[in-house]
């Protein structure tokens, strides 16, 4: 694949996972604990690993981050997304790589070592292990987002074909 | 979706049970006071038994605590997102109250343990 395709790639899978985003930001649900959300944008990151060098997938992911914390948050922001961001790129690359997990598990280890790698920022930002009283309720919620997004992914990958790669 | 993928969604929901029930065993008692912290640095401890309002200033902003009736709870804070004033009252030791952007911590401590008692 070309560099320009490289690019247009990676800039139509950024466009794509920020209007995910903002979609998440109209839906107004909250549990009263922050981090409980759904992770539309996930579905980007996940279907990407899947037809893209981990290289790319990663690009996007950060890019996507940084431009949505200031977008439509704070600085804060970007550093609880980033740390969540990146902890379950990593992890989701890892199961990827393990044999014997469809995309569902890898969605699912994903929403999970986001939500971990979330809450590790929040035991460092007020020197605290209070925040970790919420891992089985963060761990539960990550699940469950995981499972929902490795369904859709599972639909997106079997209907959409990447041309050219 | 696989077996495997089945094996690790009963881990994680397994595994996160698990952890709720430590946590229960560890805490659960009646705890007699709150401990204040922030960043990290104690800020105060006040006893649940007597009602009071405890304001807390510090450098990210404003929080006012109330401790009612055996109790605490945010009542009022000038952080953007609001979260800790949705918490429930605490009362019950390792109950918590966070506030993340002020990096305050409110945490019920001084356990008045059953056994303590009997042991008495």
């Amino acid at each position: 694949m070309t560099n320009s395709k490289k690019i247009a790639y990676c800039a139509m899978l950024t466009t794509l996972s920020m209007i995910f985003a903002y979609i998440e930001t109209l839906i107004p649900f909250s549990f009263g604990i922050p981090g409980i959300k759904l992770g539309l944008a996930n579905l980007v990151v996940l279907t990407g690993l899947y037809f893209m060098p981990a290289g790319w997938v990663f690009t996007v992911l950060v890019l996507k981050v940084t431009l949505v914390s200031f977008l439509f948050g704070n600085l804060s922001m970007l550093i609880y997304s980033m740390a969540g961001g990146i902890l379950s790129f990593l992890v989701m690359l890892a199961v990827k790589r393990t044999k014997g997990f469809s995309i569902i598990g890898v969605s699912i280890a994903g929403g999970v070592s986001h939500n971990i790698g979330q809450l590790a920022v929040a035991v460092l930002v007020v020197e605290s292990m209070a925040p970790l009283s919420y891992m089985p309720i963060l761990m539960i919620a990550g699940a469950a987002a995981g499972l929902v997004i490795g369904m859709v992914a599972y639909r997106v990958r079997k209907h959409i074909r990447v041309s050219g790669y | 979706m696989k077996k495997k993928d089945l094996f690790l969604l009963l881990c994680i929901v397994a595994a996160a049970a698990a952890i709720a029930f430590f946590m229960r065993l560890v805490g659960g008692a009646g705890g007699a006071e709150i401990t204040v912290s922030v960043d990290g640095e104690q800020f105060g401890t006040y006893s649940l038994l007597e009602d009071r309002t405890i304001d807390v200033e510090n450098g990210f902003g404003h929080n006012r605590i109330i401790i009612k009736g055996g109790s605490a709870y945010m009542e009022s804070a000038d952080c953007p997102d609001k979260y800790c004033m949705t918490y429930k009252p605490i009362s019950k030791t390792n109950e918590n109250i966070i506030c993340l952007p002020h990096r305050l911590v409110v945490r019920v401590t001084g356990v008045e343990s059953e056994i303590d008692v009997i042991t008495q």
